[in-house]
């Protein structure tokens, strides 16, 4: 099982990196006044068709040779259900997937939020090409984290895969989180 | 407070050690981050891997892979050399991370009490 939300994350839009999008969009909303989490992936990836689109919420299917059952998307509808949230997922092919789980904030067993730079740079990581964007709310705030904004910062000769490079994003993504929720109280 | 700005610092810094590691690194280090790696500890792996070989220089990239087949030896970290030659550790964790860099990216001797020949006899 994930201990927190950020793997969650990570886990859910590798799948994105491996249907080739080359566009991700995460949304994180952390509401206090409405008593919810959302974590919300949404691609422009091969998409899937009706039919797959109930096969990958079946532990028992996979896409992957590997081996034959993923857990991914199970794991993730679980966490809604038992966290008296909603799932939701709509795709289309060649167009892309959208994916959403909502948590109750307060909820017994909705767990922590986790290393959320970490995951964000391991996404971008896997396919550095990509355009990543993060978004972080809360009830008085917003951070964005925009993938192009830092490639015209580091340009073509550094690659955002460089451990301080990397290390740096991580950070910077954690502390603007950071700062979104201090401000509020 | 980090700002876009410190970034630019840490392009030169970058550039520097790059133009210092000449033509293509001597190993390529490989960590499984599938449902199965994640959930069994492969990113504390993976970021050590990535700190400690920034911290030494080692000549090495670390990079990312899906599903290696095995997930009941997640965390696993493949080593390749120049050749081609294939090193597969299993069952990983952040302090074996570190031995086997010394040993097999530094000294160039494979740690063998954590490949995957010593737990499939």
């Amino acid at each position: 099982m994930m201990q927190n939300l950020s793997m969650h994350v990570l886990d859910i839009a590798s799948n994105s990196v491996r249907a080739e999008a080359t566009d991700l969009h995460i949304i994180m909303i952390n509401s206090t006044c409405k008593d919810l989490i959302s974590i919300e992936v949404i691609d422009n990836g091969k998409g899937m068709d009706e039919e797959m689109i109930q096969r990958v919420q079946d532990p028992f299917f996979t896409s992957r040779t590997t081996r034959r059952i993923g857990l991914g998307i199970p794991f993730f509808k679980e966490l809604a259900e038992a966290c008296n949230g909603s799932f939701e997922l709509e795709s289309q092919v060649n167009v892309g997937t959208r994916i959403y789980v909502s948590m109750q904030k307060s909820h017994w067993d909705t767990p922590p939020l986790g290393d959320l730079g970490d995951a964000v740079v391991l996404v971008w990581c896997q396919k550095e090409t990509n355009h990543i964007h993060f978004d972080y709310k809360t009830d008085a705030n917003q951070f964005s984290f925009d993938s192009d904004e830092i490639k015209a910062i580091l340009g073509d000769e550094v690659s955002v895969c460089e451990a301080e490079i990397m290390m740096w994003c991580k950070d910077y993504i954690n502390q603007q989180i950071q700062v979104c929720e201090e401000e509020q109280v | 407070m980090k700002s876009l700005a410190d970034l630019q610092a840490l392009r030169e810094q970058a550039k520097k050690r790059l133009e210092m590691r000449e033509g293509d690194a001597d190993y390529r280090i490989v960590v499984g981050m599938a449902t199965c790696g994640i959930a069994a500890g492969a990113r504390p792996v993976l970021n050590t891997l990535v700190e400690e070989v920034a911290k030494h220089g080692y000549s090495c990239t670390v990079t990312q892979t899906g599903c290696i087949g095995m997930c009941t030896l997640e965390p696993i970290v493949e080593v390749y050399d120049k050749a081609g030659q294939k090193t597969t550790y299993v069952l990983m964790d952040p302090d074996k991370a570190v031995r086997m860099l010394e040993s097999h990216i530094r000294d160039g001797k494979i740690l063998d009490e954590c490949t995957i020949a010593s737990v499939r006899k």
